[in-house]
């Protein structure tokens, strides 16, 4: 829900610079944006959409239009799941059992 | 044909012991990729799953009765909810591991000419489904991923089964009934509050769609899913028990730690090995008795590897419980039944066991589903807020005493129905059955139909608002509500066309769904084809009406 309204705000934020660049005549907002998701996008979008599994075209695409609330997302995934052999050893601290969750 | 096999067999066999935490709900990210792969859990699941089917093909030859055929493999899907989606530690383990899932369709796979992957969840199985990672899965080995609420069903009539007689299936269910496509079904190895045990041929009760579970989802659920083994069984069991779940499921429940795969030909006796090592009796376990009584088991299977017990905490078919008690200080709970399985009432003055014997009338039905309610409302955030809550709940009808009916509190004692109307803050009557207490109902809050689920579900929560179902996590309430519009949508467009994805929905008592009378050839077969004529127009209407978002709310 949360990625959801991050998309759905920068959506508005395009649909904002857009009618500023044809009300207006004034296209500063797409050139920010452009120029904003164009650097991530060469910085740590792409990379990290294809580290992801994501192809080319869909991660510049994705990467242009929604800037960091679509890469930042997954690349947070990416750390949460990547793992060494020591974190698959077992150990007593695995999961806590809730303190009611065993029967009165 | 079905698998028949010249010997039955279970195999049991032990996983080495890691943390198999990491993504045991929902497959990461790398899923396809080589790094995927080189996971220690992954390899271990593999090799595990592979060596148990190995197993088990030397002592009973599946994999050449496999060879070339069509199959349809059913995982467990319940509630998808990672770690964060309830205010526990862990991601609930109440679905099919989608890790053994790939494992068993890695072998499976090597052996079969094509696999549809198929699912009924009872709520938004396609949300359900995507967020696991089965949908990637299926994408994978290039398998089809179908979702049986979805689909247009068959009938069929059992003339030997003692409760489901009337069964509707969706159509791919057909083509395994009628030995077209083999049945492997991957269950989660867990505890159920409806039937102690969901395992290998329980698993069926997802090839119903709403409205078919909601029939006899009483006391007589054991009858009903060990009826269905009349019209099919599982050709081939892989349980996933490499991290159990104990507890009150499908409510959130509690990882066990087991590090097993058990995989067997039989699934009656794979379930009976499994509840065995789960710490439980299957001697005692209904679900394991109605299924022996109809001759589905094999007493002369083999049961290969260490039966080794790990002990699951059991569910609590029961509201008269200490933790209950413990949990929601503010509920109040009367229950009274009269019927033939009800002990009868001699005095106002009873005591607590008598009460619990009351409750058992009709355990596996309103009760268990009021359990599972609030064992979601426990696991939520949400709980602090309605833990002192106050709320009364009715169940039954009533035990007589005198000409008049009874409802018995937690220590036995007797209120009438005058006593419960005038009973403080806010009343619940649960079920079709309650109907004599219906006036002691908070407007809205008696709840019709027998053993619908959802609604029961719905409707207690909306009296212990406010509740935010864990399953129902920020992150994914996007998933499971484009889900349930589309499921709608789908069931809608099927009705208007004629070709409804469930029967109407029928179940306003407990009584049983039976068949015509039929030619005396036919009352030894197993099951009989009973095609649905081409609805009429206002059978049409009638079905579009009948589908239902969620709950029905103006029963």
């Amino acid at each position: 829900m949360i990625r959801f309204l991050e998309y759905l705000g920068c959506g508005i934020l395009w649909v904002g610079s857009m009618i500023l660049t044809i009300v207006k005549k004034n296209p500063i907002g797409i050139i920010i944006l452009s120029l904003m998701h164009g650097t991530e996008c060469v910085l740590i979008g792409v990379k990290t959409g294809l580290k992801y599994g994501k192809k080319l075209p869909e991660s510049i695409a994705m990467c242009m239009t929604f800037g960091f609330t679509w890469w930042l997302p997954l690349k947070k995934q990416i750390e949460a799941e990547t793992f060494t052999d020591a974190d698959f050893v077992r150990t007593d601290h695995d999961f806590t059992m809730p303190e009611t969750g065993v029967q009165g | 044909m079905p698998a028949v096999y010249d010997k039955n067999a279970v195999v049991i066999t032990k996983a080495p012991a890691l943390n198999y935490f990491h993504n045991n709900v929902t497959l990461p990210y790398d899923y396809g990729m080589p790094s995927y792969d080189e996971r220690a859990d992954v390899k271990a699941i593999k090799a595990t799953v592979r060596k148990s089917l190995d197993d088990l093909d030397r002592e009973t030859g599946w994999k050449a009765k496999f060879k070339g055929q069509k199959i349809l493999v059913k995982p467990n899907l319940v509630f998808v909810t990672p770690k964060g989606g309830y205010r526990y530690d862990y991601a609930i383990p109440q679905t099919t591991d989608p890790r053994v899932f790939d494992a068993a369709i890695e072998v499976l796979n090597e052996i079969v000419s094509d696999i549809v992957i198929g699912e009924g969840s009872g709520m938004v199985t396609w949300a359900y489904a995507h967020m696991a990672g089965y949908d990637r899965i299926a994408k994978h080995y290039g398998a089809k991923i179908v979702y049986f609420e979805e689909m247009a069903t068959d009938r069929y009539f059992c003339p030997k089964a003692e409760c489901g007689q009337e069964v509707y299936v969706p159509k791919i269910i057909s083509e395994v009934v009628k030995g077209e496509r083999l049945y492997v079904s991957v269950p989660k190895m867990k505890t159920n509050i409806y039937t102690g045990v969901t395992l290998g041929f329980k698993n069926a009760m997802g090839t119903f769609s709403c409205n078919m579970r909601y029939r006899n989802h009483t006391w007589q659920i054991d009858k009903k899913l060990s009826d269905l083994l009349y019209l099919f069984k599982p050709d081939l069991t892989v349980v996933d028990g490499i991290i159990g779940g104990g507890g009150n499921t499908p409510g959130p429940n509690f990882p066990v730690l087991v590090d097993k795969i058990v995989t067997g030909t039989n699934s009656v006796e794979v379930d009976r090995v499994v509840t065995e090592m789960m710490g439980f009796d299957p001697e005692k376990n209904k679900l394991l008795i109605e299924a022996g009584k109809r001759g589905f088991g094999d007493p002369k299977v083999k049961v290969v590897g260490e039966k080794e017990i790990t002990p699951f905490i059991p569910a609590e078919q029961s509201l008269i419980t200490e933790r209950f008690e413990h949990n929601w200080p503010g509920v109040n709970y009367f229950v009274g039944h009269t019927n033939s399985r009800a002990p009868k009432l001699t005095s106002l003055t009873n005591s607590r066991e008598f009460a619990i014997e009351m409750e058992k009338t009709c355990g596996g039905g309103c009760v268990a589903s009021l359990g599972t309610t609030f064992e979601v409302m426990f696991g939520s955030y949400t709980y602090p807020l309605t833990k002192l809550r106050h709320l009364n709940i009715i169940v039954g009808n009533g035990a007589e005493y005198n000409g008049k009916l009874y409802w018995l509190d937690r220590e036995g004692k007797a209120y009438s129905l005058e006593d419960l109307k005038n009973l403080k803050g806010m009343t619940l009557v649960c079920g079709e059955c309650s109907s004599p207490a219906k006036d002691a109902a908070t407007p809205g809050l008696w709840i019709r139909g027998c053993g619908e689920v959802n609604n029961l579900a719905v409707r207690t929560m909306l009296a212990m608002m406010p509740t935010l179902p864990g399953q129902f996590d920020l992150n994914n309430i996007h998933i499971i509500l484009f889900g349930l519009i589309r499921k709608y949508v789908i069931k809608l467009f099927m009705a208007a066309k004629g070709t409804p994805t469930e029967p109407n929905f029928d179940a306003y008592n407990d009584g049983l769904f039976t068949i015509p009378e039929l030619a005396a050839k036919n009352l030894d077969c197993d099951w009989i084809e009973a095609p649905v004529p081409p609805l009429t127009k206002e059978q049409r209407i009638e079905a579009v009406k009948g589908v239902r978002f969620l709950a029905k709310f103006l029963f």
